[in-house]
């Protein structure tokens, strides 16, 4: 192949090149950043980076805490014991 | 192929075979995280999310969503630097 030589361009060709590289870097960062957040976001931990800041509600994403206490019987989460269901188990 | 894709291509080819595009990709990273970038266009996805949904959100929205705001939110000093290092870069390379 033989030698091209930029220095014969003329200053708006070599401009409008570095411009053309420069946007392929930017594009080439945003895909990649949507590439990472549309996993994030189908496997369900997008949101946990919102979760310190309290804003899991506005995903539609209820909290653990305010879920309540859990009603299986052997269950150690905290709860009232008057709210467990009475059942025994058989064996 | 035409004189200047030729060109297009030649300048593409040494950039990755001098390892500069990756010299280049390592300073915006490296800058786009230091200026707020990333969490910048964090919070703008997460307002894309929540108006989608988070089940109906599928890659096609958040490219087209996310892709020109990414592109708004490169700062003046971050376009300046890399348009500079690129210049730099063609300046070195005069024949290819």
């Amino acid at each position: 192949m033989e030698e091209i030589s930029l220095a014969n361009l003329d200053t708006n060709k070599l401009e409008a090149i570095a411009q053309e590289i420069y946007v392929d870097l930017i594009e080439d960062s945003c895909l990649g950043f949507c590439f990472e957040v549309h996993p994030a976001v189908k496997c369900g931990y997008f949101y946990l980076e919102f979760a310190e800041t309290g804003s899991v509600k506005e995903f539609g994403i209820q909290p653990v805490e305010e879920k309540g206490a859990c009603r299986l019987p052997l269950c150690t989460l905290p709860g009232e014991p008057g709210n467990r269901p009475d059942q025994q188990l058989q064996c | 192929m035409n004189k200047d894709a030729e060109m297009r291509s030649a300048i593409n080819q040494k950039l990755t075979e001098t390892g500069d595009r990756e010299h280049l990709k390592e300073l915006r990273r490296t800058k786009l995280i230091e200026c707020g970038w990333k969490d910048q266009l964090k919070a703008h996805c997460k307002k894309v999310i929540i108006e989608k949904g988070l089940e109906h959100a599928t890659i096609d929205d958040l490219v087209a969503e996310i892709t020109p705001k990414g592109r708004a939110l490169v700062p003046d000093s971050v376009n300046k630097e890399l348009l500079q290092r690129i210049r730099t870069f063609l300046a070195q390379h005069a024949s290819i």
